[in-house]
């Protein structure tokens, strides 16, 4: 009954998605239209679980004092009062807080500079690891290492002032050769999804319901 | 040389500057930023949930039209928190979650196959390449790279036949190399993205911040 019932609620959900999905007369694409918009409001009713499993987990570093317990206190109150001001800025109803000068302000200034500088420190870890790969000096590794290296001077104006040719040659090697690879490796992984599909429709993977 | 007087500008670059520290070693400024990050990030993905999805939702569909099934989604999604809730009670978020994995599996069943057989079915190319009554030399070379790699490719993960097999061994050997090539290509573009952006940070802090004119 707790694990039989949502099995069937989503094999039946499967074959609903389905057989709409693939038959293209108008009722049927307009009840697609309109389940899709009620599991979408379904997932979106559950989107304070990623906040209070977030709070539950900096609550149990303040308990348990584990190392840098300090930083969960202050992402606590961070994320509870820029949640709680962004949804009550101009009252709980009225659906703008998240245009507000003073939310907007913070957004624009602590979280849009901090995503992006993020990810251009990975910039330093990739070259880092470049390097190590080099060191293994396998043939592998140089071919990797050599393809990397005739894309970044393709892409920058150095390449071009080394040879001229280097943007015409780095854009042969994504169009083809790259090209060529990558989609050996994506048809590969279209198979593993969807034989990882094909074993939730089955009823033989049932991971998704957790355990006991 | 003129510093910007402009505290969100000092707030920006304070926060570029906690963040590039963990280059040096892992301490206090980076991690301060990093928590507040990872807070406010939570935190937006909640507002914005609510303002353009919840609320517009409740008061177009639930409130004006009387549209109940919106109503048994709602209480679907909040069947969700049982999980927190109580272990107990947590069984219950087996439903939401049943209907919406369901719902994932139908659409990928239906939709995911044909980008694939389109792309399967470009690979079948012509190997000696002639326009307009001209054989065409880098067409037909370009050609037969595109389908050496592709095959190389796929034999390296083709275990149907045993890797013994001279023939697969050596394809497998080559698809190896092609996979290299492939990664080379793929790791050089990521490199690349995100030394643009490190410049994109560089010059906000030398030009909007220190006011520096390059």
């Amino acid at each position: 009954m707790r694990r039989e019932i949502p099995m069937v609620l989503a094999t039946v959900a499967a074959i609903y998605t389905f057989v709409w999905q693939v038959s293209h007369h108008a009722w049927e694409t307009r009840w697609l239209t309109h389940t899709d918009l009620w599991r979408t409001f379904m997932m979106q009713v559950a989107v304070l679980l990623g906040a209070l499993n977030l709070s539950r987990l900096q609550i149990s570093n303040i308990r348990r004092r584990r190392e840098h317990w300090p930083y969960s206190v202050l992402c606590l109150v961070v994320l509870w009062s820029y949640m709680i001001f962004g949804m009550t800025a101009y009252g709980l109803f009225a659906g703008r807080g998240n245009r507000h000068p003073i939310y907007l302000w913070f957004h624009d200034g602590v979280m849009v500079p901090a995503e992006s500088t993020m990810f251009s420190l990975l910039a330093f870890f990739i070259a880092s690891a470049a390097f190590r790969a080099f060191k293994i000096r396998s043939r592998e590794a140089t071919v990797l290492m050599v393809f990397a290296f005739i894309v970044m001077l393709a892409r920058v104006p150095v390449g071009q002032a080394m040879w001229a040719r280097m943007p015409a040659l780095g854009t042969w090697v994504m169009a083809w050769p790259t090209a060529a690879a990558m989609r050996g490796m994506a048809i590969g992984i279209f198979l593993g999804v969807f034989a990882a599909t094909l074993r939730v429709f089955l009823g033989l993977e049932r991971r998704y319901l957790g355990t006991s | 040389m003129a510093v910007s007087t402009n505290p969100q500008v000092w707030v920006i670059a304070l926060t570029t500057l906690a963040v590039y520290s963990y280059l040096w070693k892992d301490n206090w400024a980076y991690r301060v930023v990093e928590h507040v990050f990872l807070a406010m990030s939570v935190a937006h993905a909640v507002v914005l949930t609510w303002d353009t999805g919840i609320l517009p939702r409740v008061r177009t569909d639930i409130i004006g039209r009387g549209a109940w099934p919106f109503v048994v989604a709602g209480v679907l999604g909040l069947l969700m928190y049982t999980r927190l809730a109580s272990p107990k009670w947590s069984w219950l978020s087996r439903y939401p979650v049943g209907l919406a994995v369901g719902y994932g599996v139908g659409f990928t069943m239906a939709m995911s196959p044909r980008p694939w057989m389109i792309q399967l079915r470009d690979s079948f190319r012509s190997l000696w390449v002639v326009r307009g009554g001209v054989f065409q030399a880098q067409a037909t070379f370009n050609q037969w790279v595109f389908v050496i790699f592709l095959m190389t490719t796929l034999s390296y993960f083709f275990f149907t036949v045993s890797h013994q097999n001279k023939l697969v061994k050596g394809s497998a050997y080559l698809g190896r190399y092609a996979i290299m090539v492939g990664l080379g290509a793929a790791f050089g573009n990521a490199v690349i993205g995100r030394i643009s952006l490190f410049l994109g940070r560089l010059q906000f802090l030398l030009m909007d911040w220190l006011g520096f004119v390059i």
